[in-house]
């Protein structure tokens, strides 16, 4: 479903010279699993979710979504994925519904449709009370539940997950979890970044150690450990990006 | 590009900013009355300053009165038309301003012998003028002689003081006809061989035009401008602070098409702020005798073609004005620092709309082909009822405002594009 191959990212930097945010990154992700990509800050973790989101052009190598290459056909794979991060915002005078529908639009339903699924999502996600309710009004909770739903209106068989719970207090992290979950559950191909490695172990069928735009390692959390012979995965991570330094 | 993913854009973006306050208060608070009400205040108070200033009357000395002559009679000849006692006053001559529509006196009083004494009281705005008589001037004219001369001291930096010098230099040019008259005799007429009149071919619409013509442009490209801007702040720039962008740009919408609907929206709000302070105006017209009279002169002048044509050329103006504004919210960090690009931005357009008031720029083939200022002068003989004169400059400014309209266009789909500024943090 999803094929990075080769990929890199040069930024020009007045001060740095080019940097190499991400270098040669190659892995896969098929529907119903996870593929988590692990990584300090500054790792190169959201600019790779950037170009699979074709939000970023990649200065080499090849993306491609349900076997469209995310730089011919950047406006299709779009409509093939959901897209959230972790620190991403809501227009403050919209309503949920408004800010929903205006993102199933976006996708090309039709309004019939998008409220039908609207619908549908606001069951799932206990969002009854304040569909109608302007975003400035929402607590952090239910900005994140609006987050979700405008995300995942137009059911896209692909999610890209960019460190999506930073900030969050644990309930709410929880709901996020759960919620990424319950999407590899419906069959979708979900790709995901995170630091956090509990979310990783918890969450992830794969897992790639990236770290200053390299994949240091690659497998299922249980090879990693034993590969780094670490009982924690912490532990390993630390090991596997150490070695490397 | 699908027009109907321009047009989610577009309905949402104008939902979005209808509901800010902001827009409100920018938007249609400020056009459809903020500046009627200023207009209105500040010709009022201008007038009414001006008025005040007229209808004062001028304490003047006549310093050396002794030797002022025929000057006093002639002075207090002037009562015939309207005389007042001076009663408790130390002013002992009053004069009714002749050349006045206004009930204004010239009061003169005749105590003050000492110059400097008169000098010093003018500068303390005690007097107004002083009007020094020579010693011997009484002697020159009962002799026939010439070459004496009067002075009029007073301060040029008081309005006041120089209202009442040009009364004084009005009552002593009727004064010296008197007695060149009595000098010459019937021989006087010879000193008048013709009259002049003057004839003004500019009907009162043409009369009118002239003045809508100078300040409406700078209005409408003014309103134009800043109706726009904060939409455009809010619509790039905005998105970024709020965190809304990326998420935008990563649904199937291009991002043509969504420039596109931000663009439209903030060309519709300059378009719309002008269009409701010329309302605005319109309907501030209404307000006293000056506002009616002026009001009439507009409905007298303006005409549908007029209109027309004026709205005509605003469309490629509001498009370049929201391809510059969009591009800066674009390239900007934050609302206020895409706040902080586009001030300074006005004073780049309000310098060249400010053409249509200076006198003496006519339009021509190069200035029709310089930005704003082009669209400012063609504007003015629009709205002077000559848009028939300037048709070639019309078009020409017309395509000359299209084609950098389409600049700030490519501008600002380049702009969007650029991973630099979309990420810009």
């Amino acid at each position: 479903m999803i094929q990075v191959r080769n990929l890199i990212k040069i930024f020009k930097d007045k001060k740095r010279g080019e940097v190499r945010a991400v270098d040669d990154v190659t892995f896969s992700c098929e529907p119903g699993r996870i593929f988590g990509l692990l990584g300090p800050n500054g790792a190169g973790k959201t600019t790779t979710l950037r170009i699979i989101s074709t939000t970023m052009r990649a200065t080499a190598g090849t993306v491609e979504v349900d076997g469209l290459d995310v730089r011919k056909r950047a406006q299709e794979v779009r409509g093939k994925i959901g897209f959230l991060t972790g620190n991403t915002g809501l227009y403050q005078r919209l309503t949920t519904r408004e800010v929903i529908t205006y993102f199933g639009r976006l996708n090309g339903m039709r309004k019939s449709r998008v409220n039908e699924r609207l619908e549908e999502i606001s069951s799932w996600l206990d969002m009854g009370d304040f569909l109608d309710t302007k975003c400035a009004k929402l607590s952090h909770g239910m900005e994140q539940k609006v987050n979700i739903a405008r995300t995942i209106i137009h059911d896209p068989p692909v999610m890209v997950f960019d460190e999506p719970t930073v900030g969050l207090d644990i309930l709410a992290a929880r709901s996020i979890v759960d919620f990424i979950n319950f999407c590899r559950g419906q069959g979708k191909c979900i790709v995901f970044s995170t630091h956090i490695m509990r979310e990783a172990e918890r969450l992830c069928d794969e897992v790639a150690i990236i770290h200053k735009g390299k994949i240091f390692a690659q497998g299922s959390v249980a090879a990693l450990k034993r590969v780094a012979e670490e009982e924690e995965f912490e532990d390993a991570f630390v090991k596997i990006v150490g070695e490397e330094r | 590009m699908s027009p109907r993913v321009i047009w989610i854009v577009f309905r949402k973006e104008i939902l979005d900013i209808i509901r800010d306050r902001r827009t409100l208060i920018f938007m249609i608070v400020m056009p459809l009355l903020a500046i009627p009400i200023l207009i209105h205040l500040m010709s009022n108070f201008m007038i009414g300053s001006a008025r005040s200033i007229s209808e004062q009357n001028s304490r003047v000395a006549l310093v050396g009165a002794a030797d002022a002559g025929d000057l006093v009679d002639f002075l207090q000849n002037q009562q015939r038309t309207r005389f007042e006692p001076p009663g408790d006053s130390e002013f002992d001559i009053f004069v009714v301003e002749r050349m006045s529509e206004t009930n204004a006196f010239l009061e003169v009083r005749t105590d003050i012998e000492d110059v400097a004494t008169a000098q010093e009281m003018i500068k303390n705005k005690e007097l107004d003028a002083a009007l020094v008589v020579p010693p011997g001037f009484a002697g020159v004219l009962a002799a026939n002689e010439v070459g004496s001369s009067l002075r009029i001291d007073y301060l040029s930096t008081n309005e006041r003081s120089e209202n009442a010098q040009s009364r004084l230099r009005r009552s002593l040019a009727v004064f010296r006809e008197e007695v060149v008259k009595q000098r010459l005799g019937e021989s006087f007429a010879l000193t008048e061989p013709f009259e002049t009149a003057d004839a003004d071919l500019a009907t009162s619409r043409e009369r009118a035009g002239e003045v809508f013509g100078r300040f409406l442009p700078y209005i409408i490209i003014l309103m134009t401008f800043t109706g726009g801007i904060f939409p455009a702040t809010s619509l790039a720039a905005g998105e970024k602070e709020q965190k809304t962008l990326e998420t935008l740009l990563a649904s199937p919408a291009s991002r043509v098409e969504l420039v596109t609907g931000k663009f439209l929206v903030i060309m519709a709000t300059g378009i719309i702020s002008a269009f409701l302070a010329l309302t605005g105006m319109y309907y501030a017209f209404s307000i006293g005798e000056i506002g009616q009279r002026m009001r009439e002169s507009f409905e007298l002048h303006m005409d549908a073609a007029s209109i027309a044509l004026a709205g005509l050329l605003v469309i490629p103006l509001a498009i370049f004005f929201a391809g510059v504004l969009l591009t800066l919210s674009v390239f900007a960090r934050s609302f206020r620092e895409a706040q902080s690009y586009i001030s300074p931005l006005s004073f780049l357009i309000i310098i060249p709309a400010f053409t249509s008031f200076l006198p003496g720029v006519e339009l021509n083939t190069t200035l029709s082909l310089v930005p704003i200022v082009n669209v400012s002068l063609v504007l003015k003989e629009i709205l002077a009822g000559r848009a028939m004169d300037v048709m070639p400059y019309f078009g020409l400014t017309f395509a000359s405002t299209l084609v950098i309209a389409g600049l700030a266009i490519w501008l600002c789909a380049a702009m969007f594009k650029r991973e630099g500024a979309i990420f810009k943090v």
